[in-house]
């Protein structure tokens, strides 16, 4: 199992058009992918499950990768937060 | 003072089949809300679309919907849909007790049912309480929401004292004794 602390730093935090770039980029992998914000871990390949998060920007996340393959997985979703999912801002 | 209320989320979509809480659990892609719409337009109604927000209080285990995404639905090519508007409000509740789980599972992976006279059952642990859980292949060729309501309404039966498998061996016993 792979868990890494993020933060969300595009401007318009976790808002639909983002939301569809991690869910696709999730579903690229077997592991079970998990967003943990607050008090809710939330299963990132499922796109209502994300929205209910709310996370804006500066929000503190984990991410929580469990599969054969984990490693993979966590680090594409890393490089798309950390790229602010192709956003400008 | 004792907090009995321990929380957690869960991946499924509750909906209420006449009094029965059922939690449709499956992976993403599965079909789950496409299920959840056309069981609300068979007059059952919507608690929580994908996340649903469980609270355990002392032996029973409620099910609630995120304030966000109350009333939505989110169909695969259809879009987002808000169900008070398209049918009413009688089609939503925003929590209601978890009686049973139907685990939507893909036919290939599916451990072979021994016994075919009964849905493969098991249990799941929620919060230290074990919920009944059914698995049911999910066979895109079969009438997916009619199975799923003969599921509940076979399984609401039994629990009201009538056990459908042994009146039919009852009957066959007599017949082959007689």
């Amino acid at each position: 199992m792979i868990r890494k602390k993020l933060k969300i730093i595009n401007k318009l935090g976790l808002h639909a058009r983002a939301t569809m770039q991690l869910v696709n980029t999730a579903a690229r992998y077997q592991s079970e992918i998990l967003i943990k914000y607050k008090n809710r871990e939330v299963n990132a390949k499922s796109i209502m499950n994300l929205m209910v998060l709310a996370a804006s920007q500066g929000s503190e996340i984990e991410l929580i990768v469990k599969g054969e393959d984990e490693e993979d997985a966590a680090k594409a979703v890393i490089q798309l937060i950390n790229n602010r999912f192709g956003e400008e801002e | 003072m004792q907090n009995n209320l321990k929380t957690k989320s869960l991946h499924g979509t509750l909906i209420k089949i006449d009094d029965c809480g059922v939690v449709l659990a499956a992976d993403p892609g599965t079909g789950k809300s496409d299920l959840a719409l056309t069981l609300i337009d068979r007059g059952h109604v919507l608690i929580a679309d994908d996340c649903i927000d469980i609270i355990r209080n002392e032996n029973k285990l409620l099910g609630k919907c995120p304030a966000t995404t109350q009333q939505f639905l989110l169909i695969h090519d259809v879009g987002l849909i808000n169900i008070h508007q398209l049918y009413s409000h009688e089609h939503t509740l925003n929590q209601c007790e978890i009686n049973l789980i139907i685990l939507l599972v893909s036919p290939e992976q599916t451990k072979k049912n021994e016994e075919p006279l009964q849905p493969l059952m098991t249990h799941r642990d929620i919060l230290g309480l074990l919920i009944p859980e059914i698995h049911l292949p999910a066979n895109k060729n079969r009438p997916l929401p009619l199975l799923i309501e003969i599921l509940v309404k076979n399984w609401m039966l039994k629990k009201t004292g009538y056990n459908t498998v042994k009146d039919f061996m009852q009957r066959k016993n007599k017949k082959e004794s007689g």
